[in-house]
């Protein structure tokens, strides 16, 4: 007589610390003397971080808070700053919540909207030099990589282009710019504007322009290889069916390129966010920059360790986290729900 | 407008000597065909002997180099206007089936009707409905194609094919990238389309139960030459050149 | 019959339109050239600046640390370099500089990316996380900041090596470290009160905080490729050659690895093109590679456009220099009928 075979669940393995420990850290004697000596050494040297961090001189960062987030910005305006930031994390927060709940994203490209904008008007009297710190650094991460969008989407479809012309001119716009250092850009703005129009373009919309310039042909590449993740068989198949070629684009390569890109992208901005830092070089007061010139107050000279300790520390905060967000994001795209 | 022939007995599709290279690849060698109105050809041979790029030639997928083709008495030359004309009037279903995965099979199928002939979303959408209950999975409508068996897929991408009611349907191999239990579906749909609408098909396939069941005409090719034409029965009962003998034994022995 | 082809009107002709196409871009992109070359001279003489190309030749005046070797452009010989020298040969000599840090950088990156590499497939529960930790903290961290931190808070803060403190050494006097830089393999001695190094392999610490640093921040993102490489030889090759008999480590040798060495290298080589590009970086911490140097030369010429544009040139040359090496080894690599 045939029997119904029934799904049982698997047996329950119970893995205590020690047979855990034995797997994974002694198992044979190479990896056992490993663990014993990498934990030697990393004991040794974390009490010695360990101590130095309870003993440092953490006043170069509590007692000058205002300066690290906002830099310079003047007193009577720092709540424009606080407002924006509030907002900021208000609309990430629910964002979240609301990507959680189905929310449709067009909603929350409203919600963003409406928060940009408020954000804009609540800095519009603020000139761009008097912006400093981690706020500055962030500005500087958004304004480029936003500018340099749309730009780096033309340069990318036309480095696909069928016109071997057009095709030439975005390659040689593209490779020549990421041929050359980032730093190079921005001092090539800041010494060409600066020579050709006087000294009266600020520092901070030069560093922009740099970073602008720069970021559009990483975002043209990145667009390149999202046009060429689409593949041959959609454009016969949407042209057989009598779309024409700007429908084509419209219609089903853009649409599945710009969705293909948005691992690439996140990635290209959590890179031109590290990147801001270089601005200290062409003078800037981005984050890296208050640290430098809080050094240089007699009662911080010595102070190196603590500031660039927390430099490091920040940095990695924003781009773990973003990192992070960007990898729990591509998961969820990549279930293609709608 | 190129002038209209009077269509009947006239033929649908003309090939006349054509040749097409791919770089130094010569890869048809003088293909001379004529198709009626409503029959179906069923063109087979070893790959790399140029049946597909025949008849992607035919809806101009592939630019022919030399010789004529005509369609429906429209001859596919470098003029834009003669290529979008026959473009809409012959339908393509790809091996790979190329559904657009972004949007649903409803939209699949009516994306070009609203687009190219400016139909209103209504009639689009009706049509796109019938359509779909034609080939058997109505309710999958709202589906995308990820959610789609590879035998209901290939049978959305011919109704996608079907909506802009060509007058020629051209099939690329299309059953070969199918698990063995889902050809039969496809397989009975074009089948439906041969005898119940008579439409006139061009078939490059392996499924020679299909060829004997449904074919007009079965066309053997090699190395980008016609070997050998002629009725199914001639085909598999009586085949004159030696290479289709050889081809034939070959594939007839599943 | 259809009316045989004459050629129809060009609107309607495909390939006609394409050639119209590209000629409309041409004539819109010269004229936008010749436009900003116009508006770009009408601000020259406005501030009265010159383009004068031959500046080049006039000598230097000036000496950095680091410019040691240098190139006669005359009889092509290799010289000290000194300040009587031309500002090309100063140049040149920086150009050197950037060369030694590149490789330099290259292969500790190499190496420590191989060990990290290694480090992130071992089934050892702790070296697989600590090699992990190392990754991302170096990657979430911009690249300034750490060459700051290598330099300020390493590099600077090392002994003095007078009396009070002396110098650092290790594995018996093979390497001396000071503040002021290390040597390998020298001999300590006494001058003027403090202690010296003759002789062995000198580098100053601006030299070796920005090796470190490079080689460091690089060997994370090669570990990650060296990892990614390994994993992405499908299963079934390592399957199949167990199946017929291999041991773990044969087919890790001559099946795996074989095939991982052609994922690895287009990235692996991109990657030592991004270290040196980054070695321009070098200017934040005052080491005389190509990009100081050049920096010097401008400010001290006044011809700042003029030195530019041998800037950018040469970083355009380095990189098409190395992705031509690149797509050579690429190419031999490749399996016949790939």
């Amino acid at each position: 007589m045939a029997t119904r075979a029934v799904a049982l669940p698997p047996p329950q393995e119970r893995l205590t610390p020690l047979t855990w420990a034995q797997r994974n850290l002694f198992d044979g004697w190479l990896n056992a003397a490993l663990t014993l000596g990498v934990a030697a050494v990393l004991g040794w040297f974390g009490a010695i971080v360990w101590r130095w961090a309870l003993s440092a001189h953490w006043e170069i960062v509590t007692h000058n808070l205002r300066l690290w987030i906002v830099g310079l910005l003047p007193l009577a305006e720092i709540w424009r700053a606080w407002w924006a930031g509030g907002l900021m994390v208000a609309a990430a927060a629910l964002t979240i919540v609301g990507a959680r709940a189905g929310v449709r994203p067009r909603v929350l490209f409203g919600l963003w909207g409406g928060t940009i904008l408020a954000v804009a008007w609540l800095f519009s009297p603020i000139r761009l030099d008097q912006i400093g710190g981690l706020y500055l650094t962030l500005l500087l991460a958004v304004v480029s990589i936003s500018a340099s969008f749309p730009i780096g989407v033309v340069m990318g479809m036309g480095r696909t282009s069928s016109l071997p012309v057009v095709r030439l001119f975005s390659t040689a716009y593209i490779e020549g710019i990421r041929g050359i250092p980032l730093i190079t850009v921005l001092l090539w703005f800041s010494i060409f504007v600066s020579l050709l129009s006087g000294e009266t373009m600020p520092r901070v919309a030069r560093a922009m322009i740099g970073m602008t310039v720069f970021a559009s042909a990483y975002v043209g590449e990145i667009m390149r290889a999202g046009i060429q993740s689409v593949g041959r068989g959609q454009v016969e198949a949407a042209r057989a069916v009598g779309l024409s070629g700007w429908q084509t684009m419209a219609f089903i390569v853009l649409p599945q390129a710009f969705k293909n890109m948005i691992p690439a992208l996140v990635g290209q901005f959590i890179s031109l966010f590290k990147d801001t830092s270089l601005t200290v070089i062409i003078g800037l007061s981005d984050l890296l920059g208050i640290g430098r010139s809080l050094l240089a107050l007699t009662e911080y000279l010595h102070d190196v360790r603590e500031v660039y300790v927390f430099a490091l520390v920040v940095f990695f905060i924003f781009s773990y986290v973003m990192s992070a967000g960007s990898r729990a994001l591509e998961r969820k795209l990549g279930l293609g729900e709608r | 407008m190129e002038q209209a022939t009077p269509r009947d007995g006239q033929p649908m599709i003309v090939l006349e000597d054509v040749h097409k290279w791919f770089g130094r690849l010569h890869v048809l060698r003088g293909i001379t065909l004529a198709i009626r109105a409503g029959e179906v050809i069923v063109v087979a041979g070893p790959s790399g002997s140029g049946k597909s790029t025949m008849i992607r030639c035919i809806n101009r997928l592939e630019a022919h180099n030399k010789g004529r083709i005509v369609v429906d008495g429209i001859e596919l030359t470098d003029d834009l206007r003669n290529i979008d004309a026959v473009r809409s009037e012959v339908g393509m279903v790809f091996q790979s089936f190329n559904l657009f995965p972004h949007l649903t099979a409803l939209q699949n199928i009516s994306l070009a009707p609203t687009q190219v002939r400016k139909w209103p979303h209504a009639r689009a959408e009706r049509i796109a409905r019938e359509l779909l209950a034609r080939v058997g999975i109505p309710e999958k409508a709202g589906a995308y194609p990820a959610q789609l068996s590879g035998g209901q897929q290939q049978r959305v991408a011919i109704a996608r094919a079907l909506a802009m009611q060509p007058k020629i349907m051209l099939f690329d191999e299309p059953t070969s990238a199918l698990d063995p239990e889902m050809i039969q579906e496809v397989l009975d749909v074009m089948k439906g389309l041969a005898k119940e609408m008579g439409m006139t098909m061009v078939v490059v396939t392996h499924e020679m139960g299909f060829a004997r069941e449904v074919a007009d005409r079965m066309v053997f090719m090699d190395e980008g030459v016609i070997i050998e034409e002629g009725t199914p029965e001639h085909f598999f009962t009586n085949p004159k050149e030696d290479r289709t003998k050889l081809f034939l034994s070959k594939i007839l022995h599943q | 019959m259809s009316r045989s082809s004459h050629a129809p009107p060009f609107w309607r002709n495909a390939r006609a339109l394409s050639i119209v196409a590209q000629a409309l871009f041409v004539v819109l992109l010269v004229a936008g050239v010749w436009a900003a070359k116009v508006a770009v001279e009408r601000s020259m003489v406005r501030q009265n600046i010159r383009l004068d190309w031959g500046f080049i030749r006039q000598p230097a005046g000036f000496q950095l640390t680091a410019l040691t070797w240098t190139v006669d452009l005359d009889t092509f010989s290799l010289k000290q370099y000194s300040p009587e020298d031309s500002y090309a040969e100063a140049m040149v000599a920086g150009l050197f500089n950037t060369m030694k840090v590149a490789l330099l950088g290259i292969a500790l990156a190499l190496l420590f990316g191989l060990i990290v590499g290694i480090a992130r497939l071992s089934r050892n529960w702790l070296v697989n996380r600590l090699a992990l930790i190392y990754v991302e903290v170096l990657r979430n961290t911009p690249l300034l900041v750490q060459l700051f931190f290598w330099y300020f808070v390493v590099f600077l803060q090392l002994p003095t090596g007078s009396p009070e403190n002396p110098a650092l050494t290790l594995f018996n006097n093979l390497l001396i470290l000071t503040n002021r830089g290390l040597a390998i393999g020298g001999t300590l001695t006494e001058r003027f009160g403090r202690q010296a190094v003759d002789g062995g392999y000198q580098m100053t610490s601006e030299f070796a905080a920005l090796v470190i640093g490079l080689a460091v921040y690089t060997s994370a993102f090669i570990a990650e490729i060296i990892r990614g490489g390994i994993l992405a030889v499908p299963r079934g090759q390592m399957e199949a050659a167990r199946s017929v008999g291999m041991s773990y480590r044969g087919a890790l040798q001559l099946i795996v690895l074989p095939q991982a060495l052609r994922i690895i290298i287009p990235p692996l080589g991109n990657q030592c093109l991004n270290l040196t590009k980054n070695s321009s970086l070098a200017i934040g911490i005052g080491f005389a590679d190509f990009l100081t140097s050049a920096m010097t030369v401008a400010s001290q010429s006044f011809r700042a456009l003029e030195t530019f544009t041998f800037v950018t040139l040469a970083y355009l040359a380095m990189s098409l220099a190395i992705s031509a090496v690149l797509n050579v080894i690429r190419a031999r690599l490749a399996l016949p009928g790939s």
